[in-house]
């Protein structure tokens, strides 16, 4: 689960429905104590915001974390986050 | 399976809620040499590894279920084992 910190947000009102609901995020890539490009990730926790040290899952499955019935075509989603004093 | 080296421990609150009670660990792969190579990540602990371990890194969701004993869970990366020793090339590469 690659770490990232997470940048800002973006709203869609036009979009697929599945994604419906779901909160996008901007998520700064973080390899190695260094940043490394950014990339925006559906948030399965709801709860990350700016500043929040997260991890993330790269596949397409991860998406049945939101869903599992109906899941959104998200590629990289949000699985938690870092608790902050323990960085 | 991958051979890698665990780098540190990550404490997580909020999470997906079929993480609760696992262990997180950060982990990185190595060559067979030995040095760390690639991008440091999260991964599910399932062999009870500690820091500085050689473990084995297991990236794929199906056995993560497996190896987790819970059929619903996502996951990408989980640590399957730890290495005592490997050999290589004719030589033998003790970890611990």
């Amino acid at each position: 689960m690659n770490i990232g910190i997470v940048i800002g947000s973006v709203v869609c009102t036009v979009k697929t429905r599945t994604l419906k609901g779901r909160r996008l995020l901007i998520v700064r890539r973080i390899v190695n104590g260094k940043p490394a490009g950014t990339v925006i990730a559906c948030d399965a926790t709801g709860e990350a915001g700016i500043g929040d040290w997260v991890y993330m899952i790269g596949r397409a499955e991860a998406a049945l974390m939101l869903d599992p019935a109906d899941p959104p075509p998200s590629d990289l989603t949000i699985a938690g986050i870092i608790d902050p004093e323990t960085l | 399976m991958k051979i890698g080296v665990i780098t540190g421990t990550v404490v997580s609150t909020v999470k997906y809620e079929r993480y609760r009670g696992m262990k997180m660990l950060k982990a990185r792969n190595l060559t067979l040499e030995g040095e760390p190579v690639g991008e440091e990540f999260v991964v599910l602990d399932a062999a009870d590894a500690g820091i500085g371990d050689i473990v084995l890194l297991n990236n794929d969701g199906g056995s993560a279920k497996m190896v987790t004993g819970d059929d619903q869970l996502i996951a990408s990366m989980t640590v399957c084992g730890v290495v005592d020793h490997y050999t290589w090339r004719g030589k033998t590469v003790y970890c611990h």
